[in-house]
């Protein structure tokens, strides 16, 4: 039997690293961190991908129609929809560090994350007609 | 707080203001503007080709390989790592984003040349 922790510090900790007791300034912050992550990610295989440019035209061509197929498209719509989110999130943060806003940061998060979708709803629409 | 690090907070907002415009244009011209048709070297050579995408290419590869790896070191910062390992993760973390900076730059140069 595990002892039960009564110290009452340790015990709020416990409640508030939870995910389901995450507010919505605690979502935004861990989404940053996992998109920021994947994006890093991301960053190293898409300079790789351009670099079949180095092996000459023919090369660079053939990788990217074989990257053009629809599953490739929808993967690309997910690294879209990671850029979206932490750019506009990114863009709250800077504002607050600009001290603009802050008291009003779930109002400001629902604010970015509408301008997100607005524009990732173009950018799908842009592609649509291939998939 | 050290001075590098005050340093590291402010360059991570001067590039990520800067990736939301270099970017921008980069996800738009490259990538959604053209309703999604494959991507073809001679395209990509001729927009390269021009003075302003090889400055938007060679800003969006320098800051995005900034912002990435020093977001990297924020996240390994947040688990309270001794000082000499805090040196170790700078100096790895900054070999990486050289060797990548370096071939990302060469990886262009077929284009700007073709």
């Amino acid at each position: 039997m595990p002892e039960r922790v009564t110290d009452p510090s340790v015990l709020r900790r416990s409640r508030d690293t939870w995910p389901g007791n995450y507010k919505v300034g605690m979502w935004a912050w861990v989404l940053h961190r996992i998109t920021g992550l994947g994006l890093v990610l991301y960053i190293f295989l898409h300079i790789l991908v351009i670099s079949t440019g180095l092996a000459g035209p023919a090369s660079f061509d053939e990788m990217l129609h074989r990257l053009h197929s629809p599953v490739f498209l929808v993967m690309d719509s997910v690294v879209l929809a990671g850029a979206l989110y932490h750019s506009l999130n990114g863009i709250r943060l800077l504002l607050f560090d600009l001290g603009i806003g802050v008291r009003r940061q779930r109002e400001m998060f629902w604010a970015v994350m509408v301008v997100a979708v607005a524009l990732f709803l173009v950018a799908v629409a842009k592609v649509a007609p291939l998939l | 707080m050290n001075r590098g690090r005050i340093w590291a907070w402010f360059l991570q907002r001067v590039t990520g203001a800067g990736l939301f415009l270099v970017l921008g244009i980069h996800l738009w011209t490259v990538h959604y503007s053209r309703g999604g048709e494959a991507i073809v070297f001679s395209e990509v050579s001729a927009r390269l080709k021009t003075l302003t995408f090889q400055v938007v290419d060679y800003a969006l590869l320098a800051f995005v390989l900034y912002h990435g790896l020093n977001g990297v070191r924020n996240v390994v910062l947040d688990y309270n790592i001794t000082p000499g390992q805090e040196r170790v993760l700078n100096w790895a973390l900054t070999i990486i984003g050289m060797i990548f900076f370096v071939y990302g730059a060469y990886a262009l140069t077929p284009f700007i040349a073709g």
